[in-house]
């Protein structure tokens, strides 16, 4: 089995996953949090559930990205977790 | 008593008659067993036709989807524990899981008329559990259409714990 980190843990990540895994698609690198748990333990490098300790703002495929009233920047949808492998972490 | 969540997910069935998922969910490794106690569709396009909503349990020995975009859900009583099964909506692309057995289908008009289901007890929700070697592994949401580009709303209510 690949690495471990237990609950709990405070993580850094380290490296931008080289399997597609939930979160956003995007590079996480830096971004620090607690695990919350695994996702996948079959795997070799197992999925840990992240939890951030900055959530980050995203945008869904329908969601209006400017108030259409006072055309201001509309925040988005809040992400509180990721899942990240085993290895890119510390 | 569960605990229950709900999630919802401006959703887009970008390409006619192709099913497409949307949102898609899985248990932690020490999670309590997660049940799926409502799916509402509601659609809003000028075209009439038809949609339907599959709910797909990806059988143990398959791989696990992958991707998607985070989703937190939210909790009805509001110092409830944060949820433990982990969610994605198909803001990123959801690689489906490769072991998927149809649950069942809800439909509904893409001209608007609401279609969903409620399991008429706890223990006739579809379920994931937790553990290491679970079986289902996860539950997958997967819509279809006649039209491109039809804009409709996918609501999940889900319980943890029976």
């Amino acid at each position: 089995m690949g690495t471990l980190f237990p609950v709990g843990k405070k993580v850094t990540v380290t490296a931008k996953s080289p399997v597609p895994v939930a979160g956003s698609g995007d590079d996480h690198t830096g971004k620090t949090g607690k695990v919350r748990g695994y996702t996948d333990l079959a795997k070799e490098d197992v999925i840990h559930v992240i939890d951030l300790d900055q959530p980050f703002f995203v945008y869904g495929p329908n969601d209006p990205r400017f108030d259409p009233i006072t055309g201001e920047k509309v925040q988005g949808n809040q992400v509180d977790w990721i899942e990240v492998p085993g290895s890119c972490l510390k | 008593m569960p605990y229950f969540y709900d999630l919802e997910f401006s959703a887009t069935q970008t390409t006619a008659s192709t099913p497409q998922t949307q949102m898609a969910g899985k248990n932690v490794a020490a999670g309590s067993v997660l049940g799926l106690y409502g799916v509402i569709c509601a659609a809003r396009s000028l075209t009439a036709g038809g949609m339907t909503l599959f709910t797909k349990t990806n059988t143990a020995g398959g791989t696990v989807f992958s991707g998607g975009t985070a989703q937190t859900p939210t909790p009805k009583e509001p110092r409830a524990p944060v949820a433990q099964s982990t969610w994605v909506n198909g803001g990123t692309a959801i690689t489906a899981g490769t072991t998927l057995l149809f649950r069942n289908a809800v439909g509904f008009a893409q001209t608007g008329g609401t279609g969903g289901l409620q399991p008429i007890t706890p223990q006739a929700a579809v379920q994931v559990e937790g553990g290491t070697t679970p079986n289902p592994v996860d539950i997958e949401f997967v819509s279809n259409g006649l039209t491109t580009g039809v804009l409709f709303e996918l609501t999940l209510e889900i319980g943890e714990g029976l």
